[in-house]
């Protein structure tokens, strides 16, 4: 190429500016409510991750004579189950099954459903139709009945439990995949691109996965309190968890005939799932609002 | 035109089918949209060819043709003598050769990319190593104005209009093609900044020996840029020759009228009337014959029975039109 | 199993009412005095409304209404076969359909929120305006471009309710197609459980094809 001064030197840019996940992060650190959320989360997670370890009781010992104390019981501070086991104890085990309900299926199906959803977005045509319409079978099933059907069909236990609620939010989540690709792929840059003889792998990891990530992902935390929610309806009704195990949803089943004795303590579950659905929603809104300022 | 052409268009053609259902589609019928039309020309190497027309003439339709960017319904392109997509010559490979410059200067530039990166994803698509790549981004932003030391490293959304569209320049240009196609390309630039492009666009032109085919409905720019002219209509083209002598002397009539009505310059001349009125008629179903006879002030009945051919008028200036052609039964009158 | 459809459908209906009506009015409310602290407050509930899992809500009633204060009847539907719109059979209602309107309450509150704000918004309406029209035409006119989408929603909340309300049904023994669907599955009776499931999805697609008609009627931009 005449005139290409001197290939070997990269002239080193002086100015940086942040990237655009950077100033997400510097937008979202600056959003209270946000923050608050996530502090919340972040005290249930190391619930989960250590809790077994820094319990007062053992969450499955059970006593006889205990059985359904009040809160502020000595041995009990938060009162004790049908069982007579301590229901602080117990809450705080639970906080790792249920995380993982909530986090699991949304985090396998994010990455099926984005996977899908670039295919059928990237490829039109016939091939969109074809994955599309397949999808929409799915889709037209209210989540709660489809779970159900599916555990129903697979039995109950955490990991059909796991399995039936990633095929649950599969759908939806390949929808918003296929529709943000859709509009990417009509861009000028993505155009231009295919115009330097790219071949499509590169185009989409280059130019489109950037570029779709974003949308996907903020839908996809929203649907964690969701599937939180409909892991423990499913354990509820007996299909997800099994006791002994300590669960949120699978808590208040066992407690609901305690609800004239000691009300507040058959609650108490329930309150859990109650503050984390909020926390991650919250997270989820805050997220939505740090990526929509800038584009 | 001793040398060969660098690019030579036979009968393109690309219709868009308009199926309203699924039994359209099935039975492949329905509309048509026929947005190009057997259209058959050269592009000279190391000229400018402008290409004008109204909006919906096929345009840029023509130009994503060459590009390849969409696939014609009917006939080649050539480029240096071999065809495009065939096996002396592939699609990667005439990838490399000519480049597009489109209208919108944001939407053409990924937007989590930085500068630098966006330049040199051709390159690296072709083989060449990233260190290099970037290395001829940065030569490439110095050679159309913007300082990589300030530049390289920033996002599209921090750049104004005109240096987001030298960037676009610099990016078709680090693929070292031939050909660059500008599509609108300053089109959405303020007028003073569409000067400095137009000037940075004819300094590149010089220093890396390019080609141009430079789309345009702004016919002033288009004559300030151009080497040849080629007038579009419905998807066929009407006229090309040498710019000056088509602007001094068009020969067809919708020419004449396009011409006309750039408001004139001199207040003693007014421009008083405007020289064609309606809309172009619908590509789907185009007028028969001429496709021009419907507004066409030199319209006679003939004219709707025949179409004609691009022919010579006086070479290197062709024209479509039944005036000119010989007997084609048009009755020939004074012309002005 | 029509008798069980028909106890869900009356619940859900009414449900779907009860939340359609508040969600607008928080919605309308919000979307109109937006960005002072009732709009705040209003989006603060409509996540939680969101948020809450509705089966522990409806315990959580159950304790307030029926255990501790004994206003209202915790479970079952009212005696007798057949219902009957009266005050007696009401009063089972009660609790079941507010706890099940808290979600479509949230989701329309919030839909409704966004559309007026953002039609407030508009050029048009500012307009409108100057042209003299006074609040109430405005509101009027922001009326109509909202109706169609506030419909399909409130259309799309009351199929999702009648597949989703097994779990409100359990807690209150509402004898409706959840509670079938319950004991199907603790008796394993797969051909009850699959026909149930059947009849609900069925519903679920018809409600929508409707909901698209609807809008298609409303909306002249969509027709085409």
């Amino acid at each position: 190429m005449t005139g290409l001064m001197n290939p070997q030197a990269a002239v080193q840019p002086l100015e940086q500016s942040p990237g655009y996940w950077q100033s997400v992060l510097n937008r979202l650190l600056q959003d209270k409510v946000a923050l608050g959320a996530g502090s919340v989360i972040l005290v249930l997670f190391l619930m989960a991750l250590v809790g077994p370890y820094i319990v007062p009781a053992d969450p499955y010992q059970s006593s006889i004579l205990g059985r359904l104390k009040p809160m502020g019981s000595p041995g009990f501070p938060l009162g004790s189950d049908e069982l007579g086991r301590d229901m602080l104890s117990r809450l705080i085990v639970g906080a790792r099954l249920s995380l993982l309900m909530g986090l699991m299926p949304v985090m396998f199906a994010f990455i099926i459903g984005t996977g899908i959803g670039l295919l059928a977005g990237y490829a039109g045509g016939w091939t969109n139709s074809a994955i599309m319409r397949t999808i929409d079978v799915f889709y037209a099933f209210p989540s709660v009945l489809l779970a159900i059907a599916l555990s129903g069909a697979l039995g109950a236990g955490i990991v059909n439990s796991l399995i039936s609620l990633t095929i649950v939010f599969i759908p939806p989540i390949a929808r918003v995949a296929e529709s943000v690709t859709t509009q990417v792929r009509m861009r000028d840059y993505v155009e231009s691109a295919r115009a330097t003889g790219a071949n499509a792998f590169t185009i989409v990891r280059v130019h489109v996965l950037g570029n779709v990530l974003g949308p996907i992902f903020v839908y996809a935390t929203s649907l964690i309190a969701v599937s939180m929610i409909l892991a423990s309806g499913l354990s509820f009704l007996g299909l997800g968890v099994k006791p002994p195990e300590p669960e949120w949803g699978l808590m208040l089943n066992t407690l609901r005939t305690a609800i004239y004795t000691q009300p507040w303590v058959a609650a108490l579950p329930g309150a859990m799932i109650f503050i984390t659905s909020i926390a991650f929603n919250m997270l989820s809104d805050g997220l939505r609002a740090a990526m929509d300022n800038k584009r | 035109m001793s040398a060969p052409p660098l690019l030579s268009i036979k009968g393109l053609t690309k219709h868009f089918p308009l199926k309203k259902n699924l039994f359209d589609s099935l039975l492949n019928r329905g509309d048509v949209v026929r947005a190009v039309d057997q259209i058959d020309f050269d592009v000279q190497p190391g000229e400018t060819l402008g290409v004008v027309g109204e909006s919906g003439c096929g345009k840029s339709t023509t130009a994503r043709l060459l590009m390849q960017l969409i696939n014609p319904t009917a006939g080649e392109v050539i480029f240096d003598g071999m065809r495009v997509g065939s096996r002396d010559l592939p699609l990667k490979e005439f990838r490399r050769q000519v480049q597009m410059v489109f209208q919108d200067s944001y939407a053409s530039l990924n937007p989590r990319l930085t500068i630098e990166d966006s330049i040199a994803f051709g390159p690296q698509v072709h083989g060449v190593s990233k260190q290099e790549s970037l290395a001829r981004a940065h030569d490439l932003l110095e050679r159309v104005g913007l300082a990589p030391a300030r530049f390289a490293a920033r996002y599209t959304h921090e750049l104004s209009g005109g240096q987001r569209q030298r960037v676009n320049i610099a990016r078709a240009l680090a693929l070292q093609p031939r050909v660059v196609i500008l599509d609108e390309a300053v089109s959405a630039l303020d007028k003073s900044v569409e000067a400095q492009v137009l000037n940075l666009l004819l300094d590149l032109k010089d220093a890396f020996h390019l080609t141009y085919v430079f789309i345009s409905h702004d016919l002033n720019v288009v004559r300030f840029i151009s080497d040849r002219v080629m007038v579009m209509y419905l998807g066929q083209v009407v006229e090309i020759g040498p710019a000056d002598g088509l602007f001094d002397h068009p020969a067809h009539p919708y020419t004449r009228a396009l011409l006309s009505s750039i408001p004139a310059m001199d207040p003693e001349h007014r421009t008083e009337k405007a020289a064609i009125s309606g809309d172009p008629p619908n590509p789907i179903n185009p007028p028969s014959g001429c496709r021009f006879h419907t507004r066409c002030p030199a319209a006679q009945a003939v004219c709707s029975q025949r179409a004609p051919t691009l022919g010579k008028l006086h070479s290197p200036h062709l024209v479509a039109c039944l005036m000119y052609e010989p007997d084609s039964g048009y009755q020939a009158k004074a012309i002005a | 199993m029509i008798r069980a459809v028909g106890n869900t459908l009356r619940l859900a209906a009414v449900a779907t009412l009860i939340g359609f009506v508040l969600g607008c009015l928080f919605g309308f409310v919000a979307g109109y005095l937006r960005n002072s602290w009732v709009d705040r407050a209003a989006s603060v509930l409509s996540v939680l409304g969101v948020s809450v899992p509705h089966y522990w809500l409806g315990m959580v009633m159950v304790i307030v209404f029926a255990a501790l204060l004994n206003w209202l009847p915790a479970t079952g539907m009212g005696s007798g076969d057949a219902w009957v719109w009266d005050w007696a059979h009401l009063q089972y209602m009660l609790l079941p359909a507010l706890t099940m309107s808290v979600i479509p309450t949230g989701i329309i509150a919030r839909t409704v929120r966004a559309l007026v704000s953002d039609l407030l918004d508009q050029e048009f309406i500012i307009g409108l305006r100057a042209k003299g029209l006074t609040q109430f035409g405005i509101f009027k006119h922001v009326v109509k471009n909202a109706a169609p989408t506030a419909l399909a929603v409130m259309g799309l909340q009351l199929g999702y309710l009648l597949g989703g309300s097994i779990l409100i049904e359990t807690v209150f023994s509402w004898p409706g197609t959840g509670f079938l669907l319950n004991s199907a599955i603790f008796q394993r009776d797969l051909p009850l459980l699959q026909g149930t499931i059947l009849v609900l999805a069925m519903f679920f697609v018809v409600l929508n094809l409707l909901v698209d008609v609807v809008q298609t009627l409303l909306d002249p931009r969509i027709a085409r």
